[in-house]
């Protein structure tokens, strides 16, 4: 086996690996001089700092009561807060709805058809012809 | 009601500890405690369940002191430029060192070793902290190697 790296070793020492890597572990300990040294340093490091930082804070100290009556469950902003975001979806969906209609153009195309009954006399102004007309309307983003 | 108070009674100390750790300062911690609780009161109060309230004021705990030190290092910037040095020169006892070295550590770091400290398994630890567990190990090992170097370039030697 080779030797353990610093990750597997942390693991190790904190009880943390599976059953079969304990063994394989203990095992290389067992053989392994620099492997057995860096464990006991690194188990030595760690009480220290375990040690130096739990006197960091101080222990036994009374649990303080909680203040109550100081933190009221304020029903009232909660609704208020509620009835200010609907008027504010309320006016946003309004004036969107206004924008949308003002800025839809009438988008239409017309045409107009004409069906000349008999003969079409060339001398004659168009308002004159005998001619059926038929207005064709299509939308102009069809095409 | 009667089962918050329970959960306060419970888990004071516990929070207490883990901010005092991460704070290094008494009083900020019991106020980020105390805050925290408050938090916890009126979301229960109001008719959220809270799935697992230790992870959440657990969670929540870290969270306050995370934006608390970085408050405290933003404003002490502020009024002295080379606070650093300063407090380098004046830090002479091993305890402010040690204090100094984990607030040179990243934030992450510092709640992992804290946990860690805390006598958290390595479940607990990735549940509260968010890293995945099977990636606990070797971040561990990354930050106290650190911490390790960090002290050792103080001129602490911890053992």
């Amino acid at each position: 086996m080779k030797c353990i790296d610093d990750a597997l070793m942390q693991k190790y020492i904190d009880g943390e690996t599976t059953p079969a890597e304990t063994g394989l572990i203990g095992e290389h300990l067992g053989k392994c001089r620099r492997c057995s040294q860096k464990a006991v340093e690194q188990r030595r490091f760690i009480a220290s700092l375990k040690d130096a930082l739990g006197r960091v804070v101080s222990e036994d100290q009374p649990v303080p009561g909680f203040p109550f009556a100081d933190y009221p469950v304020r029903e009232k902003r909660t609704k208020l807060r509620w009835i200010l975001a609907a008027s504010v979806a309320a006016s946003v969906a309004a004036v969107s709805f206004f924008i949308y209609h003002k800025s839809e153009p009438p988008a239409k195309n017309v045409m107009y058809l004409y069906q000349v009954d008999g003969e079409f006399d060339a001398n004659k102004p168009v308002s004159e012809q005998a001619m059926q007309f038929e207005k064709v309307e299509f939308d102009a983003r069809a095409e | 009601m009667e089962h918050f108070k329970d959960t306060y009674q419970e888990n004071y100390h516990r929070l207490h500890r883990l901010a005092g750790k991460m704070t290094c300062d008494e009083a900020a911690a019991h106020d980020i405690v105390q805050d925290v609780f408050v938090g916890y009161y009126h979301q229960t109060t109001r008719g959220s369940t809270i799935m697992f309230p230790l992870r959440w004021l657990m969670r929540a705990t870290i969270n306050k002191c995370i934006d608390f030190n970085r408050y405290r290092q933003k404003h002490r910037d502020v009024e002295i430029l080379s606070a650093q040095k300063v407090e380098e020169q004046s830090a002479s006892a091993d305890s402010e060192l040690l204090k100094l070295a984990l607030s040179r550590l990243k934030k992450a770091e510092r709640t992992l070793l804290t946990l860690y400290s805390e006598g958290y398994s390595y479940r607990e630890i990735s549940e509260y902290t968010g890293i995945r567990f099977s990636s606990v190990g070797k971040s561990l090992s990354r930050a106290l190697t650190k911490l390790k170097e960090t002290l050792k370039s103080l001129g602490y030697e911890m053992y």
